[in-house]
């Protein structure tokens, strides 16, 4: 079969960078972690596929996070937006959702992501976590989740791409280049992320 | 342990950069690649040191990436040979380490053998030819840059010369019927020859005389047109045999 990649570089990067599992292969999941960003009605609409998709169990906890981005200062917080959008916009029970509302950065959101599943009784209490947040950052974000002590075996990504913007998908991402940089400086974060100590490499 | 597969993930794309002459066009690729090589020799030297520091055996793959990424980030500036230490070290301890291992399969340990004297022959010719080519094939075609191993980089091919002829002759004795290694062991007796040029040569570790290397070189390749004739890939194999013969008929003149 060809492949959709116009070069052997572009594959290896998007290898690299985009780790999201296939939907059709993400299991039923009890606890999800939505990591907040700017495109709200885009990943809640992901949410909502999911939901109906069965992937998101009806007694799952969906876990919302996210303040403001340092690019939104000031705004309205993140998990706010999208609980509304969440509710009002897609029609998703509010008996699923709980915010997380002190997240500015990825690492935070699953920093105080990870106290809240505390409080609900630790991750022994769930059988498997989705972590939805955007394409290509979901390396960063499973790094991220391995150092501060998720359970590796339980987690599932699902990545979202907001093709109305920058569209920085796996299937299209060196078509702009705005999203070239992005993800070229998503690559080299990583490695200096990783060899400074601030993400896991166990 | 993710340092090895981050550390091998960019290795992996300046492999491909290396040979991608449109992505190399682009500025933002260039502006960012040096940093891919420097961050995937930085996460092999993590991965082999960790590995070291848990059980005090690196695995042979480890630093046989290490060895690549070294290697490859040479290419991306340009500079072949400019880590040349780092790289027949990280490939002689992979080497070492297979063979250590009971558990290391036949093709891990020819493999082994296969980087090490690749990289040995690449960097012998391009040092031979006065950095004209890495294609030990080509050398058929410079003669008068061969007259040039008694110029200034001399030294440097007498050292590594011996080294590749000691490692060359083990793997034979290890995989005497494969067409690769041959081909690696035919051109190490014609670099070997090729140093005794002006009687000087790389003395105490090489005992012979040039003819005695020639003769060698000879005999190999009467010895191994077979292999040659019968390998997957016989038309390069062919030529590289035509290579050591034209050099050793070349260097009696």
């Amino acid at each position: 079969m060809d492949s959709i990649y116009p070069s052997k570089t572009i594959e290896a990067i998007t290898n690299f960078l985009f780790i999201e599992d296939e939907i059709g292969s993400i299991e039923p999941s009890d606890l999800i972690l939505v990591l907040g960003n700017d495109m709200i009605d885009g990943t809640m609409g992901e949410v909502k596929k999911l939901y109906s998709m069965d992937k998101i169990e009806p007694d799952a906890k969906v876990i919302l996070s996210g303040a403001t981005g340092s690019l939104n200062a000031g705004k309205e917080n993140e998990c706010d937006r999208l609980y509304r959008s969440g509710v009002t916009k897609f029609g998703l029970p509010e008996h699923l959702f709980i915010l997380e509302n002190k997240a500015t950065n990825a690492y935070q959101n699953f920093l105080f992501s990870r106290q809240i599943v505390e409080s609900l009784g630790g991750f022994e209490q769930f059988n498997k976590i989705l972590c939805i947040g955007k394409a290509f950052m979901l390396r960063r974000a499973s790094m991220y989740a391995a150092k501060l002590g998720y359970p590796v075996e339980k987690m599932q990504y699902y990545g979202t791409v907001d093709r109305e913007g920058r569209n920085i998908g796996k299937d299209c991402w060196w078509e702009s280049q705005t999203a070239i940089e992005r993800v070229l400086a998503e690559i080299k974060r990583i490695g200096e992320y990783g060899l400074s100590g601030d993400l896991s490499i166990w | 342990m993710l340092y090895n597969s981050i550390g091998e993930s960019y290795s992996k794309i300046v492999h491909y950069y290396n040979d991608d002459p449109e992505i190399q066009m682009k500025d933002i690729f260039q502006k960012n690649i040096a940093e891919y090589s420097s961050l995937a020799v930085a996460y092999l030297v993590k991965a082999v040191g960790c590995e070291e520091g848990i059980n005090g055996f690196a695995r042979s793959t480890t630093y046989r990436n290490l060895g690549c990424a070294y290697e490859r980030k040479d290419k991306q500036e340009g500079n072949l040979g400019g880590n040349k230490d780092n790289i027949i070290l990280s490939y002689q301890k992979a080497l070492a380490r297979a063979l250590d291992d009971s558990a290391a399969s036949t093709v891990t340990i020819k493999n082994a053998y296969h980087t090490l004297l690749s990289y040995y022959c690449k960097f012998i010719t391009h040092t031979i030819s006065g950095g004209k080519t890495e294609q030990f094939t080509d050398l058929k075609d410079l003669h008068l840059s061969i007259n040039k191993t008694k110029d200034a980089k001399r030294k440097v091919v007498i050292i590594e010369i011996p080294e590749m002829y000691d490692y060359a002759k083990l793997a034979m004795q290890d995989f005497s019927g494969s067409q690769s290694i041959a081909q690696f062991y035919g051109a190490a007796c014609c670099f070997a020859a090729m140093s005794k040029w002006d009687g000087v040569g790389p003395d105490s570790q090489l005992n012979g005389g040039q003819q005695f290397y020639i003769d060698e070189a000879k005999q190999f390749c009467k010895k191994y047109n077979l292999i040659f004739e019968l390998g997957s890939n016989a038309n390069t194999a062919k030529e590289f045999n035509d290579t050591i013969d034209t050099l050793c008929n070349y260097i009696v003149k």
